[in-house]
């Protein structure tokens, strides 16, 4: 299970940013008005243009970030949540690190209005990866919660 | 050739090409070239680039004058606002670059002022005939240039005691609450960036653009902007650092929502100066360009609708 989300993250990343690159249409659309557009960018540094510029180093810290997760997965086998959110934050990393390791800069073009000030564009894989994040924090508590009970018990 | 002396004044011991790169402008690669060429001495002594200065230790660099390179004179249309014998003042539009630069050679506005006016002045270097300022590739608007050393000097002194004053039209990213401001923040280079400038305090110069709205839209506003100073991308820098970057400035900002506005939505509206023989104040105006004024339609419409 884990491989078929991680695989279809990646694909449905790239093949939604390919779509959006190649058509020339696509790259200023209006989909709600004062709510939400498709905006077609190039973003050289990381989430919401942090470290803009910094592509080696980005790379090297996400390939590093996969091997690591990829290996928690694998060999720890945490419980379920934890799994669809290793697997939903490797499949968006590894669509981002293939667009720095290709093109130089990631492909974005979910615009939003909601965030006010600093007007990220993102993309697929920064949504699955943020997902994740979410998941796995949500578990950890879960996680938490559970340890917190058993110590009591042993007391 | 120009020899040229600085004394280390700060405490350190930071790299030579880091140094001359951070307090002078000149490119790191540069440096490194002329030092190669044996063109820069610590205290008498032919240096490397990764040689550590220390306090108080004489810096001698013998910078080479500009290379004589034909520019060629071009025919490209130009929007020609105002012309005599001493001055010409251009409406330049998107992507012209202003003068050539290593990669840019031809279709800069050099090349089309050299076509069009045969008495351009010289005394800025061999390749930038008549250019006193410059405005970036993708603003629009009013730039003069000068056609003999006499305006030359003349606009040149007037753009440093700001007698020559220059006025722009921006639409930025989100509402700007304020009606007014002044935004006072050096700008430098972007330590972390070469390539781009910023708001720091490392090897900055002071910066000052007065801003006024214009018109709000649902979540872009028109303002206009004067400038006290003219650092490098000044008004890009200075709104990316109020959080309201130029509206298609890739560099600093996003691409824009609406249209393919190729790069971004600025333009040099109003420049006044003082006429170098006549001591005659002239003003000069650039209408909207055509990308800027199908903005503010798209986006009065966005505001009517949401």
């Amino acid at each position: 299970m884990e491989a078929v989300i991680m695989i279809l993250v990646l694909l449905l990343d790239l093949f939604s940013k390919h779509l959006v690159q190649v058509t020339e249409s696509l790259h200023h659309v209006v989909l709600i008005n004062g709510f939400f557009h498709i905006t077609y960018a190039q973003n050289t540094g990381m989430a919401w243009s942090m470290l803009s510029g910094q592509i080696p180093f980005l790379s090297l810290v996400s390939a590093v970030a996969i091997g690591l997760m990829l290996y928690y997965l694998y060999a720890k086998k945490p419980d379920l949540v934890s799994r669809i959110a290793l697997s939903l934050m490797i499949g968006g990393a590894a669509g981002n690190l293939f667009d720095r390791l290709y093109f130089g800069y990631v492909r974005d073009f979910l615009d939003f209005y909601i965030f006010g000030y600093d007007f990220p564009i993102f993309n697929i894989a920064d949504s699955a990866l943020c997902i994740g994040v979410f998941l796995l924090a949500l578990a950890s508590l879960k996680e938490e919660k559970k340890n917190y009970g058993t110590d009591k018990m042993d007391r | 050739m120009a020899l040229i002396k600085w004394t280390v004044e700060e405490d350190t011991d930071v790299r030579l090409d880091k140094y001359l790169a951070d307090t002078h402008d000149l490119s790191r690669s540069r440096v490194q070239q002329l030092v190669k060429e044996g063109r820069i001495m610590v205290d008498g002594k032919p240096v490397k680039g990764s040689f550590k200065l220390k306090k108080d230790q004489v810096i001698e660099c013998d910078i080479p004058e500009d290379r004589e390179i034909d520019v060629l004179p071009q025919d490209i249309p130009l929007d020609i606002l105002y012309e005599d014998s001493d001055i010409i003042v251009v409406n330049k539009g998107k992507g012209m670059v202003v003068h050539p630069a290593p990669g840019v050679y031809e279709g800069t506005l050099v090349n089309a002022l050299l076509y069009h006016c045969k008495d351009l002045s010289g005394i800025n270097g061999y390749i930038r005939p008549g250019i006193v300022h410059r405005i970036d590739k993708d603003t629009t608007g009013c730039i003069v240039a000068c056609k003999n050393d006499l305006a030359h000097e003349s606009i040149a002194r007037q753009l440093e005691d700001k007698t020559c004053h220059r006025e722009y039209q921006a639409i930025v990213m989100g509402n700007i609450p304020h009606d007014d401001g002044l935004i006072d923040a050096p700008i430098g280079r972007d330590p972390r960036d070469r390539q781009r400038m910023t708001v720091t305090e490392k090897n900055s110069r002071e910066a000052r653009t007065h801003f006024h709205v214009r018109e709000r839209f649902y979540s872009a506003t028109w303002v206009e902007c004067a400038l006290e100073t003219g650092r490098t991308h000044q008004i890009r820098v200075h709104m990316r650092y109020i959080n309201h970057p130029v509206m298609g400035d890739e560099k600093y900002g996003k691409p824009c929502r609406y249209m393919d506005t190729q790069g971004q939505v600025l333009h040099a509206s109003d420049l006044t100066l003082v006429h170098p023989r006549t001591g005659e104040t002239m003003h000069f105006h650039a209408p909207l360009p055509a990308y800027f004024e199908e903005l503010l339609e798209i986006l009065r419409k966005e505001r009517d609708l949401a």
